[in-house]
């Protein structure tokens, strides 16, 4: 499930790949890779938008990812707590993204 | 190709949004604007140096000239223009509704290409409409404090972004007016760029410009 092209995965890289300590883009890839595949569970929250975007968030670290066609990530970064609590927590944050 | 709407970064290689990001100034669209504005997250970008985000900047890339370009620090009663490369010259910029209240001179030498310690060609100015009225003594802000005199060549003492602010504002007729600002170069090595601005209260500040800028406390 890779980024869009390695544009993509370049730039998100170079954004977000500290915060997860990804030492290399392949790292951060697969890291981006195994979120967006892994089996559900309490608290992964999921939805999936009316344009096909798929919307992660993983409510104890916050991880957040987007991917769309299945396979393709659109991002993959960490949010600030402040911005899920604006939604009411990670099931509100979730559903308010999957909204807009 | 297309346009970032932040930095005004004219080869987006994607549309500003989905999570794309910035190559540029890396506005991530969809994250970074959720509760920013993209004039605000400009305004982020420019105060924090307008550096480019990803690796290494094309060859010739200056945010400046393209800010200025898309006329983001041109505003209504801004106007500005660019002197080439070995060419002296005069310009006379026409600046619109001056009235009581600070007039800058600002200037992106670096930024167009001069190297550090490098001479800036002269650069002298004054009102000559419709009072023929001169605009006179006006004070350097920091980084290059000095005194400026009318007609006289002013040299800066570094290479680096400078702005000038009269000390005189009351001199002006409470009716705006429209003047004239002769700027001269003086015909260095290095293209620059110089600009007017009628300042009341203008939110755009640039860089090393813009930390000057902060000091001049415009009054609103």
């Amino acid at each position: 499930m890779p980024f869009a092209s390695a544009l993509h995965l370049t730039t998100h890289f170079h954004k977000h790949g500290h915060r997860f300590g990804a030492a290399t883009e392949n790292d951060y890839e697969k890291m981006a890779e195994a979120f967006m595949s892994q089996p559900l569970h309490a608290d992964l929250y999921e939805c999936t938008r009316t344009d096909g975007d798929r919307i992660r968030l993983e409510g104890i670290t916050h991880y957040y990812g987007v991917a769309y066609d299945v396979t393709i990530i659109r991002t993959f970064h960490i949010r600030d707590a402040h911005g899920i609590a604006m939604r009411g927590g990670p099931a509100g944050f979730v559903a308010h993204k999957c909204r807009e | 190709m297309f346009e970032c709407p932040v930095c005004l970064y004219p080869e987006l290689p994607y549309p500003a949004s989905d999570y794309n990001i910035c190559p540029c100034c890396g506005t991530e669209f969809g994250l970074d604007d959720e509760f920013r504005t993209f004039a605000e997250l400009r305004h982020e970008w420019v105060v924090q140096g307008a550096k480019w985000f990803l690796l290494e900047p094309p060859v010739g890339w200056n945010p400046w000239s393209q800010l200025i370009a898309e006329e983001v620090l041109v505003g209504e009663n801004r106007s500005h223009m660019t002197f080439q490369s070995g060419e002296p010259s005069i310009a006379a910029i026409p600046v619109k509704s001056i009235a009581l209240g600070d007039v800058t001179v600002w200037g992106l030498p670096t930024t167009l290409g001069t190297p550090a310690g490098a001479h800036i060609p002269a650069v002298h100015y004054g009102i000559f409409q419709p009072l023929d009225i001169h605009f006179g003594i006006a004070e350097m802000v920091q980084p290059f404090r000095g005194q400026f005199a009318i007609g006289q060549p002013f040299n800066t003492p570094t290479a680096g972004v400078f702005s000038l602010v009269s000390q005189e504002p009351a001199i002006y007729s409470a009716e705006p007016f429209n003047g004239l600002i002769n700027v001269v170069s003086a015909g260095d090595r290095q293209p620059f760029s110089v600009g007017v601005q009628v300042a009341k209260s203008y939110p755009t500040t640039i860089g090393d410009f813009g930390q000057a800028y902060e000091e001049l406390a415009f009054a609103s």
